[in-house]
């Protein structure tokens, strides 16, 4: 079997606490992403999923730091604590990066072409003709409908659906295996967000790109991913094929990330919010990290860490489906 | 960009007015009666024939011998205008040489700030550009000239560049012979106006470092130098332009004391010797041009503003 | 804590003989220079004119009151120092605003060498220079190096340097500090009035401080010093004129982003008039950027006072722009020029440090870090 193109193995990220020292805001994350696949990285705001993908690449902001004993592989190749000439190889290379916010993503002073092309040059070597016509492929491939026009265009003549379409076009000048997501739509309106998600999709099939897609909504990775895993609390509280996932959720968290999504389908119920919201990662609960929201905790869910059950390839972390000796649900 | 610019030559005309007016003001209202001779040698009427004109009169033809160009004659100097523009070069020369240098030493030490920021480097530049930016352009003047010409004399050597004037006393024979006259009073200049420009510089960087789109060129795998400078600093330059415009007055009157400090005769000299010689034609003339210098470098900042940054050009059609 | 207590205990001695050492060692450098200044001032004018102190203590003359004035200030800096190190720091104390520009090292600093001049230039005519004003004047040369009888030389009209040097502070700083001031009254009164009200009056005055910002105005206060005679209150007063636009355009900025908010329009629904808006809740909010621009407009005024005096253009009496401008080259007699110019730069650079502090500490943007 080929190994996959993105490892992640036991990934621990600090970060500063006021008043001193530094807390796990990601804490012993495992992951991976095949060549061409699409994964979906699920959770609430605060339970580490952006600080995961910044650091694949370190690009963490300063203070904030990786973990010893953190691995992070590309094509079996060790990128934590790698010199920074080898992670700018990376960077945009191989892995490149979406963000949420595409209003603040773009240089304002440059044209959206000039800012492609220097990837190009930086990248590929390309310059001159050769530069502006693959800047013009590019704006067509991400759909944008006036490729010269918008080229010669400052960002902040686009539109907020424009501009992430620019942004993806930057991600793939450098012609990479990977693209990382950070909640691509989650700034946009929603008939826009449903095309963006279609043209990351079209994106992966046409190029054979791996996804890793982050995203606070189930309903987005579902409709685009094929593997999902659910963060909680710096922690991947579940994993598999999204189809089981969303069918059959494991883990307490992800049934109620469930229920808390509007339906348009089925009964007619009111979305259930959940209760509270993630701690601070100074001040994360021991035991199992979900106890103090969790409806069904046990005792012993507020004094030892869950052990991971369920069939592979999915998986959850959970007492409630643990059964002595082995198996599970 | 077009209306843009319209309108902006429009304000600059309007300042430009007002700075000639302010002028006259002040010569109108001051006491002692040879500010009716200057008004009147204006349009080179004889002084003592008739009555004395009144305010109106008399400020219209001033501005209408100013439309012509002529600022007057003066027993001292002669042709006003042309005494004024002889000067302008020299003037022109030690601005523009100044300007440069206080771009390039600002720049420079301000990004080397950004990027080296929290270092003892950093701080100690912190400090010194305050310092620099604190002292008048005469006084750093004075330090350099002692540094360079009085100290080595004092012990002597030869001085490391000419004591006083523009040129040669023999007269310059190629441009270059001007030049190392031009050294220490540029260099004046470009200490007192860079620090202020490093000051903003510094700020500017840190501030564009932290945005978002530094990140996301981060993440393209640009190296440290491409994001630093055509990401970081473009950005932060942009204001830097409509600040040379502030700036400008600055260097106008800095030049006026640096030309003091190395007896270069250049228009501010030439005001220093009207005073001392009661020739309030060159004076007045030399405020005049100063004035006008100060309108037409704001307009140059503002247009240069609308032609780099993207956004202006849209918010004025929008 | 026993090695604080044993700390505190060793404060207080050293606070005995050297008011402010503790507070300087403990990082407290504005306060710490604030009561050593006046006290080590005290202990060097008991020892070097302890003649002159005693004869004129009791006496109503100017002496008399200055060195009561500087010895009151000495007691006062010894007591507070002793009472400041023996009782024991309040927990969470000092986190006001104020405080923490008193505590910043640099505007620490900045304070210092400003209260260093006031002191030098309001007590050190009458304590440090002989009484007869007629001896120094006729010097047996010109050009004499520093010395014990010159301690800043003498120049070629063989004066006294040190006594037109303090003299020259006077003037400077005076005119300094009143055009600042003046500029900063008209400039924060005209911008909060512009930016609070709006409309036609904002736009007028808007227009006449873009107008003054395009100026070269020192230019044409060269004119106007050569044309007019100025004494010291109308020199003070053109040049406050030239410093209100900076301030004008701070604060009406400030002034219309917070005539926007939230708390503005409370008020107004509680039916608070729009004076005590203005004055009671507008220009307390914009207190910083009003320390920070009242600062540089002094800085700026004293740099133009010196500027035009140099230029031969200022009040006949003396300034250290005359001093420096006497001085000419540097070398060889650099001790005309030299004390005054430096001087200058420091009290320039001071009031830089100060407001650089006040900036930082009511504006948090500004210390953007990467």
């Amino acid at each position: 079997m080929r190994s996959p193109l993105l490892e992640i193995r036991n990934l621990g990220v600090e970060v500063p606490v006021p008043g001193g020292g530094a807390a796990a805001a990601v804490d012993g994350v495992d992951l991976s992403v095949a060549h061409g696949e699409r994964v979906g990285l699920v959770g609430e705001s605060g339970a580490g999923k952006s600080l995961t993908t910044l650091a694949l690449p370190n690009l963490l902001p300063p203070g904030v730091r990786i973990r010893p004993g953190s691995s992070v592989r590309l094509d079996g190749r060790e990128l934590v604590g790698a010199p920074t000439r080898d992670l700018r190889a990376v960077r945009g290379k191989r892995v490149a990066l979406v963000f949420q916010d595409p209003t603040h993503a773009l240089n304002p002073a440059l044209t959206v072409g000039s800012q492609i092309r220097e990837v190009l040059l930086v990248h590929r070597g390309l310059r001159g003709g050769e530069a502006r016509a693959e800047t013009l492929r590019l704006l067509s491939e991400v759909g944008l409908p006036d490729p010269a026009r918008t080229a010669a265009d400052p960002p902040h003549r686009l539109s907020g659906g424009m501009r992430q379409r620019a942004c993806i076009a930057l991600a793939l000048a450098g012609e990479p295996d990977l693209l990382v997501a950070d909640e691509p739509t989650t700034a946009l309106d929603v008939t826009v967000q449903a095309r963006i998600l279609d043209l990351l999709v079209h994106l992966s099939e046409a190029r054979g790109l791996a996804l890793l897609l982050v995203s606070h909504d189930l309903a987005v990775v579902s409709r685009t991913c094929h593997r999902v895993a659910v963060m909680y609390a710096g922690r991947v509280v579940e994993k598999g094929p999204v189809k089981a996932v969303l069918e059959r959720p494991l883990h307490p968290y992800t049934r109620a990330l469930l229920a808390a999504r509007p339906r348009l389908t089925g009964p007619r119920t009111l979305p259930a919010p959940i209760a509270g919201s993630i701690p601070a990662p100074s001040a994360w609960p021991t035991g199992c990290r979900f106890h103090p929201r969790c409806p069904d905790a046990l005792d012993r869910c507020r004094r030892e860490a869950p052990p991971w059950v369920g069939l592979s390839p999915h998986r959850a972390t959970c007492w409630l489906h643990w059964e002595p000796g082995g198996g599970a649900s | 960009m077009l209306s843009y610019a319209i309108r902006r030559l429009a304000v600059a005309v309007v300042l430009a007015f007002g700075v000639a007016t302010v002028c006259f003001a002040l010569v109108w209202f001051a006491p002692g009666d040879e500010r009716s001779d200057l008004l009147l040698s204006g349009r080179g009427a004889v002084v003592d024939t008739g009555p004395e004109p009144g305010l109106v009169e008399a400020y219209g033809d001033w501005v209408g011998s100013l439309l012509r160009g002529d600022l007057g004659t003066s027993e001292r100097s002669g042709n006003v205008a042309r005494w004024l523009l002889a000067r302008l070069p020299h003037t022109l020369a030690l601005s523009v040489s100044g300007l440069v240098l206080a771009v390039v030493f600002g720049v420079g030490v301000g990004v080397l700030q950004a990027a080296r920021a929290g270092t003892v480097l950093d701080r100690l530049l912190t400090l010194g550009t305050v310092v620099a930016y604190s002292a008048p352009a005469f006084w750093v003047g004075i330090l350099l000239g002692g540094a360079f010409i009085h100290k080595p004399m004092e012990l002597g050597m030869e001085p490391l560049f000419p004591l006083t004037g523009v040129a040669p006393p023999g007269g310059a024979t190629s441009l270059l012979d001007y030049i190392p006259y031009l050294v220490l009073p540029a260099l004046t200049l470009g200490i007192v106006l860079g620090a202020g420009i490093a000051r903003y510089t510094r700020a500017a960087m840190l501030e564009a470092l932290a945005q978002d789109y530094v990140r996301s060129a981060r993440a393209r795998g640009l190296s440290e130098m491409r994001v630093l400078f055509r990401h970081g600093l473009r950005t932060a330059l942009l204001p830097l332009i409509s600040l040379l415009g502030v700036y400008l007055p600055v260097l106008l009157t800095g030049a006026v004391f640096v030309e003091t400090v190395f007896s270069r005769t250049g228009i501010g000299l030439a005001m220093m010797e009207a005073i001392l010689g009661q020739d309030l034609q060159v004076l007045m003339g030399g405020a005049l041009m100063f004035g006008f210098a100060a309108v037409v470098g704001n307009l140059i900042a503002d247009l240069l503003y609308g032609w780099a940054d993207p956004r202006i050009g849209d918010a004025v059609r929008g | 804590m026993q090695s604080v207590a044993r700390h505190q205990r060793g404060g207080v001695g050293l606070s005995v003989f050297l008011p402010g050492a503790p507070q300087i060692l403990a990082g407290r450098v504005a306060e710490g220079l604030l009561a050593l200044m006046p006290w080590l001032s005290a202990i060097l004018l008991l020892v070097l004119r302890a003649d002159l102190v005693s004869s004129q203590l009791g006496e109503g003359s100017t002496v008399g009151r200055a060195s009561m004035a500087l010895l009151a200030a000495a007691g006062l800096a010894w007591a507070w120092s002793l009472r400041d190190v023996s009782t024991p720091p309040e927990a969470g104390a000092g986190q006001g605003a104020w405080v923490r520009i008193v505590r910043d090292p640099w505007a620490g600093i900045g304070l210092a060498i400003l209260l260093f001049f006031a002191g030098l230039s309001l007590l050190g005519p009458p304590l440090l220079l002989p009484e007869d004003p007629g001896r120094t004047q006729t010097t047996e040369e010109g050009f004499l190096p520093p010395s014990m009888d010159h301690p800043m030389g003498t120049d070629n009209a063989k004066s006294d340097v040190f006594e037109r040097f303090l003299d020259g502070a006077r003037v400077t700083l005076g005119i300094g500090l009143l055009a600042g001031l003046g500029g900063a009254l008209i400039g924060v009164t005209l911008g909060a009035w512009a930016g609070f009200t709006g409309g036609w009056v904002d736009r007028v005055v808007m227009r006449c401080v873009d107008f003054f910002i395009a100026l070269p105005k020192l230019v044409l206060l060269i004119a106007l010093a050569a044309l007019y005679d100025l004494g010291p209150v109308t020199l003070a007063l053109f040049i406050a004129f030239v410093q209100w636009p900076a301030l004008a355009r701070i604060v009406r900025a400030e002034a219309v982003a917070l005539a926007q908010r939230e708390f503005v329009h409370a008020l107004r629904a509680f039916g608070v008039s729009e004076r005590r808006i203005l004055f009671r809740h507008v220009l307390p909010n914009a207190q910083g950027v009003i320390l920070v621009g009242t600062a540089l407009a002094v800085a700026n005024a004293l740099l133009i006072e010196a500027g035009l005096s140099f230029l031969g253009l200022g009040l006949d009496s003396a300034s250290w722009g005359r001093l420096i401008k006497d001085g000419g080259a540097l070398f060889p007699h650099w001790w005309v020029g030299g004390f005054a110019g430096m001087s200058l730069v420091l009290v320039v650079v001071a009031l830089n440090l100060v407001a650089d502090a006040v900036r930082d500490v009511f504006d948090p943007r500004a210390d953007v870090t990467v």
